[in-house]
């Protein structure tokens, strides 16, 4: 049985072994340089990099591409965007109809397709090599500067945990309801969407029920537990950036951004 | 820790006072409805009194300044072990209480492991909550309350959503941290889940109908059933037997135990 | 006529690397009338051969079928209803009555708000008081009660039901047992648990699930006659009983063996007074 839901790949490598802020960093820092490359040989680059950086993650291609099928909508209509002309006066490839493909369009086209998917496959490869755990508590320290202004970062942080802690539990839980319902003969998949979406009330309402009866349990076993916000709090597995993640946040940021500016 | 609470008028709780001495266990009972919970959420200052006062090791739970060293020394264990896990992990869910105090990390690492050698969970520290087994949530439950260095544990049906196997090995845990010198309220309806406790106590109606040792309850099924809580089935055997002229002890709940006293 | 399961297994993710074998070559016959008790810990499999034999999940190898139909077949819709562990944690409507006739409606039944009204009476609960309350107002034994109603007004000729008395008082327990002996005047009655000490008495038959697989299948006597396969199980007949066998293999003249206490004091009573 799988022990993680959402997309972690469960495997060592030197990317999984990097600091949670460090990744972000880099995604940061990719993000940025990924949109300013401008030619053909910087995206080439910046493709090789996504490349090496699932390499190194040994994260499986096929799952590593996983994201780019959830895009396959827009990646068309870029294409079409730019590829398509209405009745051009002069055509330089396919003419079909009132509709023509232009080259220079063409060429647009695949390079800011290609951007798209490079962007997302390389930010994926944080979510792929880091736990929701490691990314809350990193996101945690990341917004730590901003209780400056009020934001309470630990609290944000105390709520994605709670929420990643009750996902598989509430999940069991609707399987469970759903079930039961099935065996009074409730039936889920017949008739139009509206039915449909009422079907769903004997399952959502208890559901909901149960959740706040958890919800009460657990505010109860916080309290008692000496929670009191997020101020004051240490952490067991306070994550610390080592020297070796601060070299590849900077060489890396540096790499990025070098490739964004001049090519 | 000491509970003095003379309530007034229609209280949930009326006029309760009880003694919970280190390293003993004091089996609170009742049936539902009776004020169990009401009386162990006073115990760490969840509620507060409207009349009287509860104090823990000398400290008055009214005292603001002294909330959480209470909540610190009187642990509390709820029913369903699922609804009070905090951590996406083990360790992390065990280490809530003690980050909360601002503990550094050093002192967590061995808290921790302390906690979950105590309840025989060490090994487990990165498995996920919803993946163990219910007698390991509960005592992945009381681990949580023992890594804050409770001298009082209070237990809320610890055993209500647990099978044979799940409350054995609970029971081995509570035991063992009696014999530590931890003080255990126990709360349930069912006499034979505090059978060994050293002092029982039954609420009805929110106040204290009965007053003296598990045996004495065990001893008279009859009023024990009077006062709404569950008698075990052996309890009314040996009472019948003791009926008709034999010495069986009030105490003797296996079928070992009954025949020797039988043909002692 | 009857609810079978015949060789009955299932496997958890089979064909994958990590399947999981849950139930294992299961037999069992419950005929309408009849009152089966299976006993197993947590993890013996009970709740997956609930599943299998309620028709919400196929078995991966055997068979489960009710009068003669697999209980996965549409035409097996309403024969076989499923009362699962805590079963009041699925209310969902304003009033008693709309919840309990979830089911009866469904199904499409004549007087859905007949059928619930019946079954409400028939677990013990007045129908006039109970039918505009909401569920979620309700105590501990009343809420299990309406719960356990809402599968009744099924009106299905066979009923399964997954730990019933579980975070019952006494009164609660004694009101679900009396509503069980109802059903089965008129329905085949499957009880699931890890503690069958209140139900044993009354049933036809055990049956003891150790990992997937049955240890031990027979009639009570049966059962009181050689229960070490069952306790191997990790089950434990109660000890009210349990002292009796005991005596019995002491070489005490015990003569019957009953379930209740003060029946049972008189046993014992009886073959110590007979030995001395």
């Amino acid at each position: 049985m799988p022990t993680t839901f959402g997309q972690y790949v469960p495997v060592d490598s030197p990317v999984h072994a990097l600091d949670a802020k460090t990744k972000m960093g880099l995604v940061a820092a990719f993000a940025v340089g990924a949109f300013l490359v401008d030619r053909f040989w910087g995206l080439v680059l910046v493709a090789a990099l996504v490349g090496g950086g699932i390499l190194l993650a040994r994260v499986p291609l096929r799952i590593a591409l996983r994201g780019v099928k959830a895009l396959s909508v827009i990646l068309i209509f870029t294409l079409a965007a730019h590829a398509l002309r209405w009745n051009p006066a002069t055509v330089s490839l396919v003419r079909i109809g009132p509709l023509a493909v232009d080259a220079a369009g063409l060429r647009d086209g695949v390079f800011f397709a290609a951007r798209i998917v490079l962007l997302v496959v390389g930010t994926s490869l944080l979510t792929l090599t880091t736990t929701p755990v490691q990314l809350t508590d990193g996101l945690e320290r990341v917004l730590r500067p901003l209780t400056i202004v009020r934001f309470p970062a630990g609290e944000v942080a105390m709520m994605l945990t709670i929420a990643l802690r009750f996902i598989p539990t509430t999940a069991q839980e609707a399987e469970r309801v759903i079930i039961a319902q099935t065996a009074r003969g409730a039936s889920f998949d017949s008739g139009g969407p509206i039915r449909r979406a009422r079907a769903f009330v004997p399952v959502l309402v208890p559901l909901f029920v149960n959740l706040f009866k958890r919800a009460e349990d657990l505010a109860v076993a916080m309290e008692s537990r000496c929670y009191r916000g997020g101020a004051g709090r240490t952490r067991l597995n306070a994550s610390a950036m080592t020297p070796r993640d601060w070299l590849v946040l900077c060489c890396g940021s540096a790499a990025v951004m070098a490739i964004g500016l001049w090519l | 820790m000491r509970l003095v609470y003379p309530g007034a008028g229609r209280a949930a709780l009326d006029g309760v006072s009880l003694t919970v001495a280190p390293g003993q266990a004091v089996a609170l009972l009742g049936p539902n409805g009776s004020g169990k919970s009401t009386l162990a959420r006073l115990c760490n200052g969840l509620l507060l009194p409207t009349d009287g006062r509860v104090t823990v090791d000398g400290m008055d739970t009214r005292d603001d300044d002294r909330v959480w060293d209470i909540r610190s020394r009187v642990g509390y264990v709820q029913q369903n072990p699922e609804n009070q896990i905090v951590g996406t992990v083990v360790e992390e869910d065990v280490a809530f209480g003690p980050e909360n105090l601002g503990i550094p990390p050093a002192e967590l690492r061995t808290r921790v492991d302390d906690a979950l050698r105590a309840v025989g969970l060490s090994g487990l520290e990165r498995r996920e909550p919803h993946l163990l087994s219910e007698g390991q949530k509960q005592r992945l439950a009381i681990a949580g309350a023992l890594a804050l260095g409770p001298g009082y544990l209070l237990l809320d049906e610890p055993f209500a959503m647990l099978d044979g196997v799940g409350r054995d090995e609970v029971r081995a845990v509570l035991e063992a941290l009696r014999s530590r010198g931890v003080g255990l309220l126990h709360i349930t309806h069912h006499l034979a889940d505090v059978a060994e406790a050293d002092r029982a106590v039954v609420l009805r109606e929110g106040r204290v109908a009965f007053d003296g040792t598990p045996d004495d309850l065990l001893g008279s099924p009859e009023h024990a059933g009077e006062l709404g809580i569950d008698v075990p089935p052996e309890a009314r055997l040996t009472a019948a037997l003791r009926g008709r002229g034999f010495d069986v002890p009030p105490g003797a709940l296996d079928a070992e135990a009954i025949l020797d006293a039988l043909w002692r | 006529m009857a609810l079978i399961a015949d060789g009955l297994t299932y496997t958890y993710g089979a064909g994958t690397s990590f399947s999981v074998p849950a139930l294992d070559g299961v037999r069992l016959t419950v005929g309408r009338g009849e009152l089966v008790v299976v006993a197993g810990t947590t993890g013996s499999g009970k709740s997956t051969l609930l599943r299998l034999l309620a028709g919400v999940l196929a078995p991966t190898g055997g068979s489960a079928t009710v009068d003669g139909v697999p209980t996965t077949a549409p035409s097996a819709r309403g024969r076989v209803a499923l009362v699962f562990q805590n079963p009041e944690a699925q209310f969902f409507a304003e009033t008693v009555l709309a919840d309990v006739s979830f089911g009866p409606r469904n199904l499409g039944a004549g007087d859905p708000g007949a059928v619930a009204r019946e079954a409400l009476a028939q677990v013990g609960l007045d129908p006039e008081a109970f039918a505009p309350r909401s569920p979620f107002t309700l105590s501990g034994g009343e809420a299990r009660r309406v719960a356990i109603a809402g599968a009744l007004a099924m009106r299905a000729p066979y009923v399964l039901l997954d730990e019933p008395t579980a975070g019952l008082d006494r009164a609660g327990r004694q009101a679900v047992l009396a509503s069980i002996a109802a059903e089965r005047e008129r329905a085949g009655v499957v009880v699931v648990t890890h503690d069958p000490a209140e139900v044993l008495a009354a049933a036809d038959r055990v049956i003891a699930l150790a990992r997937g697989a049955v240890a031990f299948a027979g009639t009570v006597p049966e059962l009181l006659a050689g229960y070490a396969a069952y306790e191997g199980a990790g089950l434990r007949l109660p000890d009210v009983v349990r002292a009796q066998l005991l005596a019995i293999e002491r070489g005490a003249p015990v003569k019957r063996v009953e379930f209740e206490p003060e029946r049972a004091a008189a046993v014992l009573a009886d073959a110590r007074g007979a030995e001395s």
